[in-house]
């Protein structure tokens, strides 16, 4: 209960929420990688050509770059088959410029640290996770408002109604005895229990808040190992009863939490972020080996299958190609491409992020296979038949999420080029020498369709 | 009518937010009425329904009222006026249908007149006139002169004539009961399947830079570097701008909606036209379709407003590439409207060449339209810096699908 108290008090004195911070300055860079443009020209200002040939000449003289002196690292993890970054400055660069990967223990942005510190009292920021909470909770309210309401209402008429009858003539037994069985039977009833119960605990968890505590509290003293004493009880009471901690200590107290999340990136992201950016390098878990871009590729597209294959066996249609042109594809047009499989697609394309605005495209990737080695034989005719075919009912699914969410769809084909295009490596190595990366990526083709459910009822004007 | 079905679906359907299990602990003493220990175990109540039953007399009264206003309308005596009447003739011989006086404004819009001011029908314009009641079919042959042919009759003599599939019929009646002006397309015609390309007129040159924009962009824009064979695409160095870090990331080839594949090596390709072994049918539109306000001659048919190809989901899957482009190069080439530069998702919405499937499984039909969405002709990176351009272009059409409270996923 007493976990419970500060979140009633924030609800039952409606303040406004604190300003959220300013987005479009974090995240001015749209990638990663620094463009460095010159001031902008006004004609009728003379002050501003004097500021670009400063600036022209300046970068003349000493050219700034693009990249950072140490590039970002990671670690490949076979088993999530996910990239993992955990270097502080690393994450914030990837998240913040192009919003790339996901906290592995938040939502989206790496939020745990901020939370953390949130709950034990130490910051007053708001994160995206609580204010999704407190909408949520603020609409489950406005629900329970309005059925009572609607139930207040459907009493007062019966009331009404019963007054009507005993005035006037006779009274209809039957229905009147309906109503009241219906009245009291085991729905309202229902309801009716539902309700006190929201009302004794107004938005509490369900789950009793003390064990939670104590769990993550646990955790925390196993893994980081920790010496430091947290207390079981939730900071806020505590502190309001004893003397107030003073800042330094809140900050000391802060500063000792040890971040345990990580930003996970998925293959085709990493694949991006080495090979068209050069901004990361990847290493092997184990061995901290440095993996160079084609041996990345050959890995990724190994892990692509489970169990993963040799790389004699690798197909050019393997998921991992076809994911990564179609991300390649729509990221190097400007979008902001984000994994999709909340919406059961494969990707998500944002204007400029996910803090700006909502999504707007759904993306399906297709195989397409065109190239006529794909029907040559009866067995590949059979096979690609099979690989190619999706059914009405697939597809209507997939349409009926995107027009919940207000998405459009968009299916995105990849043109798959025949094996021979596609070189795989030999037995027993990990990589091709002298693969052209770009020289394969190019023997893909992409080409997008929008779909949208057309209704004749809605377009006779 | 199917319109209010599905709108009240959709709202009783809880806000994709708030089902987002992952982030909440259920609570589920909500179960508790199913436990074991209670004798009448009720399944526990979710949401709201429209017209739960409460128990007040008005609502039982609007129910009556509106039950018996149903049952008034339909208890109406339904009758033909004879002057209306209009008569005729099927011949068996080549499946169609003549009337000799037409009259009506149903038949404005269908049919084929010839010099002595008669006019002919097709099996699916007969058959969708005989099933509203405005036509009394008779036979026409040397025997059995003039008898009349029923519903059922006339269903079993005109379905799979001339290629109107069953599927056909539903989709025109449908459209037709809507209120369209339909008219066949070319789907009834495989002979002429690639007489209808259409190639995609010259598209408009981009507008030259000024005189003092193009020097001031010579003057800052360095050739692109070359790239490494196995990357980074964009080596370190020293870039003025995200445009031309953009311009190092395009790789991957994209089509061009507004050239025209090359349509020589489809047709030789194993899998379209083959006589044989057709492993993909190839589709067309089988309607052209109009509004209901637009001014339709028969004579002279504007362009049609919609082209909508009817597939039968039991038979087959949703298409591949191939049928697709097929498909929409036999379309008229339809380019994001004018005035619509920057406003990147109206443009790729709709498209640089649309056509409507009709997708018919048992009877009930669903439509989709597909576009040539042309992603690769609109380069984020450089609209994005002008501003967002068409930012909310994209719900102006959705006046009541999106109720109160229905958020959307990030």
């Amino acid at each position: 209960m007493e976990a419970t108290e500060p979140l009633l008090q924030t609800f039952e004195q409606p303040t406004r929420p604190p300003p959220r911070p300013n987005y479009g300055k974090i995240h001015a860079k749209l990638l990663p990688v620094t463009a460095y443009p010159l001031p902008p020209l006004i004609p009728h200002n003379p002050l501003s050509i004097f500021l670009i040939a400063v600036t022209y000449l300046y970068r003349l003289l000493a050219p700034p770059s693009s990249h950072p002196k140490t590039l970002h690292q990671a670690f490949f993890s076979p088993e999530t088959r996910s990239v993992h970054v955990t270097d502080e400055t690393a994450t914030r660069a990837l998240w913040e410029s192009g919003f790339f990967g996901k906290g592995s223990l938040s939502r989206s942005e790496p939020s745990w640290l901020d939370r953390e510190k949130k709950r034990r009292g130490l910051v007053a920021n708001e994160t995206s996770e609580e204010f999704t909470a407190q909408r949520r909770a603020e609409r489950k309210r406005f629900k329970q408002d309005r059925a009572r309401k609607e139930r207040e209402a459907i009493e007062e008429k019966l009331k009404e109604e019963r007054g009507v009858h005993e005035n006037g003539h006779v009274a209809e037994p039957t229905a009147r005895s309906r109503y009241e069985g219906l009245k009291c039977g085991p729905v309202d009833s229902l309801a009716e229990s539902m309700e006190s119960l929201f009302e004794q605990q107004p938005l509490s968890p369900p789950v009793p808040p003390p064990i939670m505590l104590s769990l993550s509290d646990a955790a925390n003293n196993t893994i980081s190992g920790i010496e430091h004493y947290i207390p079981q009880s939730p900071p806020e009471p505590a502190a309001s009863d004893l003397s107030k901690p003073t800042e330094q200590d809140l900050e000391a107290e802060a500063a000792a939490i040890k971040n345990q999340e990580h930003l996970q990136l998925n293959p085709s992201e990493a694949f991006f972020l080495v090979y068209a950016l050069g901004i990361l390098q990847i290493r092997a878990l184990g061995t901290s080996t440095l993996l160079p871009s084609e041996t990345l590729f050959t890995l990724f597209r190994q892990h692509s299958y489970f169990p993963p294959r040799k790389p004699p066996d690798l197909e050019p249609d393997d998921s991992f190609l076809l994911q990564y042109v179609a991300y390649h594809h729509f990221r190097s047009l400007g979008w902001v491409v984000r994994p999709g499989i909340k919406f059961a697609v494969d990707w998500l394309l944002y204007l400029r992020g996910p803090v700006f605005s909502h999504a707007e495209f759904a993306i399906i990737v297709l195989p397409a296979y065109n190239s006529p080695y794909w029907r040559s034989t009866e067995e590949l005719q059979k096979s690609t038949k099979k690989k190619e075919s999706r059914s009405w009912w697939w597809l209507h699914c997939v349409n009926r999420v995107q027009s919940q969410v207000r998405k459009s769809l968009a299916i995105c084909y990849v043109e798959v080029p025949p094996p021979m295009a596609v070189p795989a490596p030999a037995e027993g190595k990990l990589n091709v020498e002298e693969t052209d990366i770009g020289q394969v990526l190019k023997k893909y083709k992409v080409r997008e369709m929008t779909l949208k459910r057309w209704t004749p009822n809605r377009e006779r004007d | 009518m199917a319109d209010i079905n599905e709108d009240s679906t959709i709202r009783a359907t809880p806000d994709p937010t708030d089902t987002d299990l992952s982030d909440e602990t259920q609570d589920f003493r909500f179960l508790s009425t199913l436990s074991q220990t209670t004798d009448h175990p009720t399944l526990p109540r979710r949401g709201e329904k429209d017209f739960e039953h409460h128990g007040t007399l008005s609502q039982t009264d609007a129910l009556a009222a509106s039950r018996n206003a149903m049952h008034d309308a339909l208890s109406v005596p339904r009758t033909h006026n004879p002057k209306n009447l209009i008569i005729g003739l099927y011949d068996p011989s080549d499946d169609s249908t003549t009337i000799k006086q037409p009259k009506g404004p149903n038949l404005r819009t269908m049919g084929k007149g010839d010099s002595q001011g008669r006019l002919s029908l097709l099996p699916e314009e007969t058959l969708y006139l005989v099933e509203r009641g405005s036509l009394d079919l008779r036979w026409r042959s040397e025997q059995l002169e003039g008898i009349p042919l029923s519903l059922q009759a006339a269903y079993a003599y005109l379905l799979g004539k001339q290629g109107l599939t069953l599927e056909r019929y539903t989709v025109y009646a449908g459209l037709r009961r809507g209120g369209y002006v339909v008219q066949r397309g070319p789907a009834w015609y495989p002979e002429d399947y690639d007489k209808d390309l259409v190639p995609p007129r010259d598209s408009k040159k981009p507008k030259p830079l000024g005189l003092f924009a193009q020097f001031y962009k010579s003057l800052f824009d360095k050739p692109l570097p070359e790239q490494p064979p196995s990357g980074p695409l964009v080596t370190p160095g020293f870039y003025r701008s995200y445009n031309s870090i953009y311009r190092l990331l395009t790789l991957i080839p994209a089509h061009d909606p507004a050239v025209p594949t090359d349509r020589e090596s489809l047709r030789s390709s194993a899998s379209m036209g083959h006589p044989t072994s057709p492993t993909h049918p190839r589709i067309r539109p089988a309607f052209y379709v109009w509004k209901p306000t637009s001014e339709f001659k028969k004579s002279a048919p504007p362009p049609p407003d919609f082209r909508i190809a009817v597939i039968n989901a039991r038979e087959e899957g949703f298409p591949v590439l191939e049928q697709l482009d097929d498909l929409l190069q036999s379309v008229p080439y339809d380019p994001p409207p004018l005035g619509s530069e920057g406003q990147v998702y109206r443009r790729v919405k709709h498209g640089w060449r649309n056509v409507i499937l009709a997708v018919v499984d048992q009877g009930v039909v669903s439509y989709m339209r597909i576009a040539d969405a042309g992603f690769g002709k609109e380069k984020v990176y450089e609209t994005r810096g002008r501003g967002r351009g068409g930012k909310r272009g994209g719900f102006s059409g959705r006046g009541r699908g999106g109720g109160r409270g229905r958020g959307r996923g990030r």
